[in-house]
């Protein structure tokens, strides 16, 4: 079996096919720190994408609240589970990915839900991880968590569903990296249900074949960010190109936040498939339960995070979420201002790097009223 | 003693000569004896027989089967260690112009549905377009290709019953509009009807709701009229649906059994198909799918080739 190179476990490692990168990567950075979960990204997709029948449990995007939460239910504990220890050192995985730990009969290490297992799409909502002991609301600090993860198809740079795909029917396109599963090819064997380690590809029972996310190819083709992006209403993510390990750009926003401040990290990367949504770990969570999810770098991930108000590029870049539908390819910062730009150089972002304070008098004489919130 | 042996070897003679068709059929069978080629054994049936396919009472009925064993597909992953079904029980039959494959293997469960995780039992029939030795029996290779026709109990279902879709898996089902489907046939009626379909398919919103059925994915046939499908392929991950269809099939699940018939024209006048002609040798294996145990795909039981003689009119 062909060796790749996995920087995000910093390793090569065993995958079916040649290491092949695309032109562009298309990437995502979710700060988990904003969500809460309206779920309006689920519904712009639900309601552009998957509406049809037959896609009733399809959730192209989704998104649940950890520790507990899981669509379908627990996805991510059961390949936990089946692929035993996953230690690091320094930042390199010792562990197996889900292409070295193969079973006898598959091509990649998997499990395939169970049909109940799609029946409660947001079973464990805002559920904490214990009890709040009697008090603890009133002296601050307590022990309980909890936080939201929106998922999406990852758009892996080694797709496990392509890997596992006997017909060959899953794609990754070169202009892009969007992963696709032909419509016309399938024939409905879900292999790559069974294969994709974050369960985002779905089989559509009406039409007998496999869905996933088609990262809004249509709009991105025109330079425009995905559904999901575009309709945050807390501003969590941000869409663009993730450049290839040794090329990061630093006034590439997504580069900034992935390759070189390192606040942004791979979803499970232990599973091996060098997934490209990054996420901002939330701060408040313990750190042991971070590193399983995201890796290694999570305190440093969350230093640099925490730092970012006092690094001018680092907030510049953080400031391109969830301002403009437009791809933005570039971005700086002038004086008291992030300027973001697309892919023509177009500036289409220009917002302050810090929001003035403005106080405003507890009594408005105009309207003669008493105003509750005065900054 | 003896007399009795004599008496019932007269007994199953009568027996044997009352069916004017398949006695030449069975008794072709029956010379075959330890032979380990499946023989085409000719009936003399009108070829109506063949094109709707009565499979309790075809020309096949009252041949003596031969059974052929089969073997995991372990070769090429997905796969599976060992077989889900043992053997198939082979009957086959000509006229001439037809040829007419019966085929039984023991199968508690009948699985026809479609979900998450949920397969359907299937069958598959191949023909090497080159000789035998130069084919190989998993979807032949590069030049060496096989016709394979392909029933599925699930396509079986769409045909007796009618498409089989959300509904059906889920009879309670309860949505307030899909896009595309107008909103006042749900949830009672079954919107999936050819009918309904059509009109469905017939609007923008309704072919974006249904990808692969706009596409025209044979996998999504919503108005599917034959539960069997003619492909062609050239080694793993080739298999094509041919453009011209010339099986027929038809199915039975009883007793803990399938019994899955497939016909054909002996040359259907397709280049993709494999001509036979009487006289002839030719070879054919068999694959089975357990839908309850997991198989789809490459996780399935198979034989290698056999070699196929149609025999001559006697």
């Amino acid at each position: 079996m062909p060796k790749v190179k996995n920087w995000q476990i910093n390793r090569d490692m065993d995958y079916p096919y040649e290491d092949s990168r695309p032109d562009k990567q298309i990437a995502y950075i979710f700060d988990t720190n904003k969500c809460i979960e309206c779920q309006t990204c689920t519904i712009a997709c639900k309601t552009t994408w998957t509406s049809g029948k037959g896609q009733e449990q399809i959730f192209w995007n989704n998104v649940e609240t950890k520790p507990y939460g899981g669509y379908p239910q627990a996805w991510d504990v059961k390949l936990l589970d089946k692929l035993k220890a996953q230690r690091w050192k320094g930042d390199s995985y010792e562990g197996k990915t889900v292409f070295e730990n193969v079973p006898f009969g598959d091509q990649v290490e998997g499990h395939r839900p169970e049909e109940d297992d799609y029946a409660h799409p947001n079973l464990g909502e805002d559920e904490i991880t214990g009890t709040v002991e009697g008090g603890q609301y009133f002296t601050g600090i307590h022990h309980q968590w909890m936080f939201y993860l929106a998922r999406i198809c990852n758009h892996c740079t080694y797709p496990a569903c392509l890997a596992a795909c006997p017909r060959k029917a899953i794609y990754k396109r070169d202009e892009d990296g969007i992963v696709l599963v032909d419509q016309s090819r399938c024939r409905g064997y879900q292999e790559c249900v069974k294969a994709c380690p974050y369960k985002k590809v779905f089989y559509n029972a009406m039409t007998r074949t496999s869905e996933k996310c088609i990262g809004c190819y249509p709009r991105v083709e025109k330079g425009l960010q995905p559904r999901c992006v575009e309709s945050c209403i807390g501003k969590i993510r941000l869409q663009g190109w993730l450049s290839k390990p040794g090329e990061a750009r630093a006034d590439n926003p997504i580069d900034q936040l992935v390759h070189i401040k390192k606040v942004a990290l791979p979803l499970y990367p232990q599973y091996g498939t060098e997934p490209n949504v990054y996420y901002i770990p939330p701060v408040h969570v313990p750190r042991k339960f971070l590193e399983q999810m995201f890796g290694p770098s999570v305190e440093t991930a969350i230093e640099n995070y925490m730092a970012a108000k006092d690094d001018k590029e680092a907030l510049a870049a953080m400031l391109m979420f969830g301002n403009t539908p437009q791809i933005i390819t570039k971005c700086k910062h002038e004086d008291s201002h992030a300027v973001g730009f697309n892919d023509k150089g177009e500036e289409v972002v220009r917002v302050p790097l810090t929001e003035p304070f403005i106080v405003r008098r507890h009594y408005d004489e105009k309207f003669k009223s008493f105003r509750l919130n005065t900054a | 003693m003896k007399r009795l042996q004599q008496k019932l070897i007269v007994v199953l003679s009568v027996v044997v000569l009352v069916g004017n068709a398949q006695n030449t059929a069975a008794e072709a069978n029956r010379a075959a004896g330890d032979d380990t080629r499946l023989i085409a054994s000719y009936v003399d049936t009108p070829d109506s027989a063949f094109e709707q396919p009565d499979v309790a009472n075809g020309p096949w009925k009252a041949l003596r089967s031969k059974k052929v064993i089969l073997l995991p597909q372990n070769l090429t992953p997905p796969s599976r260690f060992e077989p889900s079904t043992d053997e198939v029980n082979v009957r086959i039959v000509h006229n001439g112009a037809w040829i007419g494959i019966a085929v039984t293997w023991k199968d508690d469960e009948r699985n026809h549905t479609t979900a998450s995780g949920v397969f359907s039992d299937a069958l598959a029939i191949g023909f090497p377009k080159k000789d035998l030795t130069a084919t190989s029996p998993f979807m032949g290779g590069h030049g060496a290709g096989m016709e394979i026709n392909y029933w599925k109990a699930l396509w079986q279902q769409d045909v007796d019953v009618g498409y089989q879709e959300v509904n059906d898996l889920h009879p309670n089902t309860v949505a307030d509009e899909y896009v595309g489907f107008r909103s006042e046939s749900l949830p009672d009626s079954n919107p999936a009807s050819s009918a309904k379909m059509s009109e469905v398919m017939a609007t923008p919103e309704g072919r974006e709701g249904l990808p692969a059925v706009a596409i025209g994915n044979p996998m999504s046939q919503v108005d599917r009229t034959s539960p069997v499908e003619q492909s062609i392929a050239e080694g793993f991950g080739t298999l094509t649906t041919q453009k011209q269809q010339d099986a027929r099939a038809n199915a039975l699940h009883a007793d803990g059994k399938w019994t899955v018939v497939i016909t054909r024209p002996l040359d259907t006048g397709d280049t993709a198909d494999v001509p036979l002609a009487v006289g002839k040798e030719s070879a054919i294996n068999f694959a089975v799918w357990n839908g309850g145990e997991g198989d789809v795909s490459g996780r399935k039981s198979y034989t290698m080739f056999t070699p196929l003689l149609i025999a001559e009119k006697e």
